[in-house]
């Protein structure tokens, strides 16, 4: 089930919301529980079993490093355990067929490659537990006795299959209590309409002009002119920003509806100024996920210089690889290493922000063609293609779809940056508009408005899919 | 609490009863299953439906997709959230003009052909272009149009066992006739053709150049197929000499004969006057061609094409005949010695493509030509598996708006078959065709005794031995360009040929 779609806003989030409201608040865990479970099964009755599985080992293992510690010991056992089995299972689904595939391109052998599907999700929730029994181990976190509430953790709808990547023990308390405002229960929805008119309309529009723009084989090269190229990768960029920002933003805002505050995910990282200051604004929950538990624990910076080098290359490999199990995952990652390392010397430098920041956009808006294609030989003709090298064809429909979307590519724009936002801050600091009834109509009607719209677009939208599942 | 906070506060209740309130109204919505659309009008097909449980199909998800699928195709009042749509898609930026460009396709260069013989004559030197022999005319009856008569629906093996295909045309029609039988609401296309109608869709309408009120199609030629395909008529017309006169037309989209050249050839794609040229110049004798494209472009700024549909209108097709009828020694019949129809608002296949709005403003118009002869055609229909009983020219005035180019001969049928009482010399002919051949049809009727119709995506007897055996004189091979170059279309009709 996706959040932006008519069966999920309607058939599942609605009675959702009214139930929950309704029952007494011992029961909302439960509700909330129930839900998630047949959210998660939606993708297939058997994932929810493996799901609820490697929840099992979690909960089983974070036991045993308790119990460990109560006696005196470490438990690493039962740490490394968990991390066997959490790495080996994301691995065997996730990676199995790409190893495969290179190992039979370097010996031929084995001759087929199992189709694996990946389960819904496996790549946040595996990361989810993983930090849960780390962060027992460390101390950081108090173990969870019931083996429900630590699936719910790992399983709860707003952010199990798509992020933001939570930590256990920012929202342990709240699984435990929580209060609910009417302020809560508002911003929630603000939050939640926010996000899904982003998907449905900004994120699936660039994505239909970015497809009508782009090639997908080799061959359709061939019908490909530059400026095409360029505009829809354009599109492309703002696509993945939106799509995934958007399903942060309704995973933010339905948890706020119920009491829970995640960290934000997201912070307008199209308007940053360096490469570093990208990737503190660009899925942070995943980038502070490898800094605590991999590049902190290798050492970080504080080492000689050779192993920080290989620590950052550590890092940066495996964010590439998360992102899929594909070469140009990997360049996509390692590409942002050569920038954060190229980068450190000029950061202290005087540059004007401007030319900073059109730098970087320039760096991320190659980093996205490397992560758009996974065809090596069509990743390869379309870098040449943005120099016009092997370019034939005219751009005639450049300068038309340009014009199409004219008001929408502005609309987009805008929404990659904190304007809107701003501008809202400014007028609510107004007491003379804030107190007007005009103004008090707009904050009511806009949540409404929005999620009247993004109906109009699902229905008839047939290209739908979030970016980020298939990671 | 102070009178601003308590405002706040009244703020976050609204926001919240309104959002919840309108959340639940859609939620009530939902379930009210009558309220469910089956089918589209305007897409033309009919809705996703409520999946069949299966073990397989919820371990994987495969069940839970199809039930999100079903839900989001027939949530109620599907066409007012469409039209909204639309009307928030005009304000994305200025529409004008837009391309939409299948990346995908890739043309071979067109051999040049040397020209044969000009303006709008078949292969003359080899043109026995005498009226048909009459002689020949121990016509057997069609035994399939007795049994009509008699209700009895099975007794012609044409089209029996085929009882699975239906086609997609003519259902839409019969969404507005509600009456008339449940062969409404059944646009769905069976295995064997769907697989051709897909090609055939992905070769006209994928590549489409918008142009405010107006799509048109950008044609790739492709040498194999085009080879194959003149291979094939070069191969039926030896075999069917002495028997039958086989007449090939391949009919130009709207592109090169609507717009100007120097605005075709920036679109990219293949010429399609070098391509028709090809075509008909490598046939061989005994085939004969209609010429079509030099007398389309001949009269350019007439309405010869739909702007909003990827069809041809009557009068494209009446220059046709007319060039035909030339071809067959015969003066043509002029366009007012027929009654003249007007069917009014059309939007075709390219408007559900491109969903442009200054089509939606700017409609086509469906004019039609009624037989002198006769208005009558029986047709076998595949998804009730009986014979009908209808109008060569149906009024399709009050018909949904999309559905309006099924006035022609019933729409896609894979038999049907025409007799005009006011000839009795026993001259028939064969059309086969796909759908642009639906324009054409009514103009053979006033020459023959007999016209039948042959939809070779649908039908799936042998068409030669149709022709042996009802002694037909002239075959007419009637293709859109883009569909003579589909290997799926070239195969077939080999097949049925054979």
């Amino acid at each position: 089930m996706v959040f932006s779609s008519l069966l999920f806003l309607f058939a599942f989030f609605a009675p959702q919301i009214l139930i929950y409201f309704c029952v007494k608040p011992k029961y909302r865990n439960t509700v909330l529980l129930v839900f998630s479970m047949i959210f998660y099964a939606w993708s297939g009755v058997k994932y929810l079993v493996l799901m609820m599985f490697l929840v099992g080992v979690s909960w089983f293992c974070a036991e045993g490093i308790y119990y460990a510690k109560n006696k005196g010991k470490t438990g690493k056992g039962w740490l490394i355990a968990d991390i066997v089995m959490m790495l080996g299972v994301l691995g065997i689904f996730k990676y199995t067929g790409f190893f495969l595939q290179n190992l039979q391109w370097i010996t031929g052998f084995p001759k087929e490659i199992p189709e694996i599907v990946l389960p819904l999700g496996i790549s946040f929730y595996t990361f989810q537990l993983l930090s849960y029994v780390v962060d027992v181990y460390r101390g950081t976190a108090v173990v969870q006795k019931s083996y429900w509430k630590l699936l719910l953790y790992a399983g709860l709808f707003h952010q199990c299959v798509a992020g933001p990547i939570i930590r256990y023990q920012d929202v342990a308390n709240e699984i435990e209590k929580r209060t609910i405002t009417n302020q809560d229960l508002a911003e929630g929805i603000r939050r939640f309409s926010i996000g899904l008119a982003k998907k449905a309309i900004l994120a699936n529009g660039c994505a239909e002009a970015a497809k009508s723009l782009l090639p997908e084989t080799v061959s359709a090269m061939a019908g490909v002119s530059t400026g095409g190229l360029w505009l829809g990768m354009l599109f492309y960029m703002l696509q993945i920003y939106l799509d995934f920002s958007a399903y942060s933003d309704m995973a933010i805002g339905m948890g706020r509806m119920v009491g829970f505050h995640y960290l934000e995910n997201f912070n307008y990282p199209y308007t940053a100024v360096s490469v570093q200051d990208f990737w503190r604004r660009w899925h942070i929950s995943l980038s502070s996920f490898f800094r605590d538990y991999v590049y902190i624990p290798l050492g970080g910076s504080r080492v000689r210089k050779s192993l920080w080098v290989r620590n950052m290359f550590v890092v940066w490999f495996l964010t590439g690889l998360w992102h899929g199990a594909s070469w140009n995952y990997i360049f996509w990652g390692l590409y942002f290493l050569v920038f954060l390392l190229a980068e450190r010397p000029l950061l202290k430098k005087k540059i004007p922000a401007v030319i900073r920041h059109l730098v970087t956009l320039l760096i991320v808006y190659f980093g996205w063609v490397l992560f758009k294609f996974e065809d090596m030989s069509l990743l390869g003709s379309v870098f040449k293609g943005l120099f016009g090298i092997g370019i034939t064809a005219r751009g005639v429909n450049v300068m038309t779809t340009l014009v199409n979307y004219l008001f929408f590519l502005i609309a987009a724009f805008i929404a990659c940056t904190p304007l809107l936002k701003n501008l809202r801050a400014k007028i609510v600091q107004n007491d003379a508009i804030r107190g007007s009834l005009v103004w008090r109509i707009v904050e009511i009607a806009i949540p409404t408005v929005l999620l009247l719209l993004s109906v109009c677009a699902l229905v008839g939208n047939s290209y739908n899919p979030f970016l980020y599942f298939q990671f | 609490m102070d009178n601003k906070q308590k405002k706040t506060k009244n703020a976050f209740v609204g926001t919240i009863l309104l959002f919840v309130g309108v959340l639940t109204l859609g939620m009530i919505l939902g379930m009210i299953l009558p309220a469910r659309p089956t089918i589209s009008e305007r897409e033309k097909r009919r809705l996703a439906e409520f999946p069949e449980f299966s073990v397989e199909g919820m371990l994987n998800g495969d069940y839970f997709q199809d039930i999100s699928s079903w839900y989001a195709d027939t949530y109620p009042l599907r066409e007012t959230w469409l039209s909204a749509n639309r009307e928030m898609k005009s304000l994305y930026g200025i529409q004008t003009k837009q391309i939409l460009v299948n990346n995908e396709k890739k043309a071979d260069a067109i051999p040049v052909i040397p020209k044969q013989e000009s303006s709008g004559s078949a292969g003359t030197s080899k043109s026995d272009s005498t009226v048909p022999d009459t002689s020949n005319s121990s016509r057997v009856d069609n035994s399939a149009a007795e049994s009509s008569k008699t209700g009895d629906n099975s007794s012609r093996d044409t089209a029996q066992d085929s009882s699975k295909q239906a086609e997609v045309s003519r259902q839409d029609t019969s969404v507005t006739e509600s009456s008339k039988t449940e062969t409404s609401a059944k646009p769905e296309i069976p295995d064997a053709p769907k697989e051709m109608a897909a090609d055939i869709e992905a070769q006209i309408q994928s590549s489409l150049y918008v142009d405010g009120n107006a799509a048109y199609s950008i044609y790739y030629f492709t040498q194999e197929e085009a080879d194959a395909y003149i291979a094939m008529v070069n191969d039926t017309a030896k075999r069917l000499e002495g028997t039958a006169n086989f007449y090939n037309i391949i009919v130009p989209d709207s592109t090169w004969v609507v717009l100007d050249d120097d605005k075709t050839t920036s679109l990219g794609g293949s010429n399609e006057v070098q391509a028709i040229q090809y075509y008909n110049g490598m046939l061989e004798e005994p085939a004969h061609f209609i010429e079509t494209i030099e007398t389309l472009r001949s009269h350019k700024g007439d309405y010869m094409y739909y702007r909003t549909d990827h069809h041809w209108t009557s009068l494209g097709a009446y220059y046709i005949y007319c060039n035909y009828a030339r071809a067959k020694g015969w003066t043509p019949h002029a366009l007012t010695d027929f009654t003249r129809m007007d069917f009014g608002r059309f939007l075709g296949t390219y408007y559900d493509n491109v969903e442009a709005d200054a089509m939606y403003q700017d409609p086509d118009d469906v004019v039609a030509y009624i037989p002198m002869g006769t208005n009558d055609i029986r047709f076998f229909a595949e998804e009730d598996n009986t014979w009908w009983d209808w109008k060569v020219i149906q009024d399709v005035t009050d018909w949904a708006v999309y559905g309006k180019y099924n006035t022609f001969i019933g729409g896609d049928n894979p038999f049907s078959i025409i007799e005009n009482p006011q000839i009795t010399d026993g001259s028939s002919c064969v059309l086969i065709k796909e759908s642009y051949g639906n324009a054409f049809a009514p103009f053979l009727v006033d020459h023959y005794q007999t016209t039948y119709v042959i939809d070779y995506r649908y039908y799936d007897q042998s068409i030669y031995d149709f022709i042996i055996e009802n002694g037909v004189q002239d075959v007419i091979l009637m293709n859109n360009i883009a569909i003579a170059g589909s290997d799926y279309v070239v195969n077939r009709l080999a097949s049925l040929f054979s």
